[in-house]
């Protein structure tokens, strides 16, 4: 009995789960690591944020959040740190 | 606990077999026409670094530390380091050949400590003040500028040497044809020109391109400093900037200012966590390197509201055209280049700070205490 539990589980939870989405964000202005910090910092505490990398190599930022979440929130969370964004690409993700 | 003791000596690190800039020649260039004093000075400057791990970032950690070269005019003399790091390791492998201690951690958790202890002698480099260029003539023809000396010509990110700043170096010097009162009119122009900006980070970016192109003559050392250079190139006079830190108290600029150029207690003990200075050096054919420090002209003259016309700012200004005071010591001359093992940011602009990585999220080396960092400078008399 504990087994078929077990089973059906597995097989109904990631129906339930909710995807994350990759999104990267281009920071043309991004040049020095004060920028990098900066954008890290205003991307990580955003609320619903994951995760988030900026990189000064790539002038991007890779931020992983959940599926459904307002990917202008990111926009507004640059914007403070005096910087500019666009969404580069949005990727799903397990 | 891990303790090694390297560099002995003025052999340092090419005699490890640790140094393979890809400009070798860098090795080889002359060394600057040193006619500095018999009078040495040596400071023992510590290290301390207890490593803080940004918000949201875990992982290896990668910290480079800037090592000073040797010159006529300062040397390395022991150099050890130890803590709880995994790997610490001395390399030049860069384009520019500057030194650096390359210090590894496999992940940030728990403490992240080193201190390094550098023992370094300097004095004085006084090409003007000696009189060192009375018999120099700028060559009949046109002068040679060897191989190892042309990379200190050519524009990097940070150096533009075309456009508004080959513009402005032209109006600067006019129809002057030797090189050294053309680096003199460059000197001149960028002290009384530009100004000390105090509320710039750090020693200032240094984007010269874009410092001319807005008109916004305003920064610190390195904004400064790197204006020179820019300009000399843009002349064809070869220059460069050397990015280190100030160790102790002035004694010949001490009574324009106690400020503005380097001070320590009664026992010699200085606090330097926030005293990194770029300087500034421009080469003549048939002579070598001369020193130069505009900035800190616009330095003495901010901390001691003083004008242009000044006696204090012309003496000042007239001592750092050819002559440096080594109660300083520079680390390298490297501009725009990759770090060995490479960042994972990339190039860096210069290597005047410490810099980390915690899995590829900068550290912020402006700040001492972020980062942290703590530097203290004792003068051994």
């Amino acid at each position: 009995m504990k087994k078929i539990i077990c089973l059906a589980l597995m097989l109904i939870a990631p129906l339930g789960w909710a995807a994350n989405k990759k999104v990267t964000l281009d920071v043309s202005q991004m040049t020095c690591p004060l920028c990098v910090i900066s954008i890290n910092k205003a991307l990580r505490g955003t609320d619903g944020v994951i995760k988030a990398k900026a990189s000064m190599k790539t002038h991007q930022a890779d931020v992983v959040v959940p599926a459904d979440f307002d990917n202008q929130k990111l926009l507004a969370a640059v914007a403070k740190t005096g910087f500019s964004a666009k969404i580069h690409d949005v990727t799903d993700i397990q | 606990m891990e303790r090694r003791n390297f560099l002995k000596g003025a052999a340092a690190l090419s005699t490890l077999g640790l140094v393979s800039p890809v400009w070798s020649e860098t090795k080889s260039a002359k060394q600057p026409a040193v006619s500095a004093s018999s009078q040495w000075r040596r400071f023992v400057m510590t290290q301390t670094y207890n490593l803080k791990v940004p918000e949201g970032s875990e992982g290896k950690v990668n910290l480079w530390v800037p090592v000073p070269e040797n010159t006529d005019f300062q040397q390395l003399v022991n150099l050890s380091f130890s803590g709880n790091y995994q790997k610490a390791v001395l390399n030049a492998n860069n384009r520019y050949g500057a030194k650096m201690l390359f210090v590894t951690w496999p992940d940030s958790e728990g403490k992240l400590e080193l201190k390094v202890e550098m023992t370094i002698e300097t004095r004085d480099w006084e090409v003007l003040k000696q009189n060192k260029l009375a018999d120099w003539q700028l060559p009949e023809q046109d002068a040679v500028i060897p191989d190892t000396i042309q990379p200190w010509l050519k524009a990097t990110p940070h150096i533009a040497i075309d456009g508004v700043v080959k513009e402005t170096a032209h109006k600067i010097i006019g129809n002057e044809k030797s090189p050294l009162k053309q680096a003199r009119l460059i000197h001149d122009w960028v002290s009384s020109n530009m100004h000390r900006d105090e509320s710039v980070i750090g020693c200032g970016t240094g984007d010269v391109g874009e410092i001319l192109k807005t008109g916004k003559l305003g920064g610190k050392c390195t904004d400064i400093n790197s204006v020179f250079v820019a300009l000399c190139r843009a002349a064809g006079i070869p220059a460069r900037e050397m990015f280190g830190i100030r160790l102790g108290a002035t004694h010949k600029l001490a009574d324009y200012s106690k400020k503005a150029f380097g001070s320590a207690d009664a026992q010699g003990v200085a606090k330097i966590s926030g005293g990194q200075h770029c300087r500034a050096m421009f080469w003549l054919a048939g002579f070598g390197w001369v020193p130069a420090d505009p900035a800190d002209v616009t330095k003495m003259r901010l901390a001691e509201k003083q004008e242009n016309d000044s006696p204090a700012v012309k003496a000042v200004n007239d001592y750092l055209f050819g002559n440096w005071e080594m109660n300083w010591v520079g680390f390298n001359f490297g501009r725009d280049f990759a770090l060995s093992p490479e960042a994972e940011q990339g190039d860096v602009n210069n290597l005047g700070y410490p810099y980390a990585e915690v899995d590829g999220d900068p550290l912020n080396f402006y700040d001492p205490a972020t980062f942290s960092y703590d530097y203290v400078s004792v003068e051994r008399r």
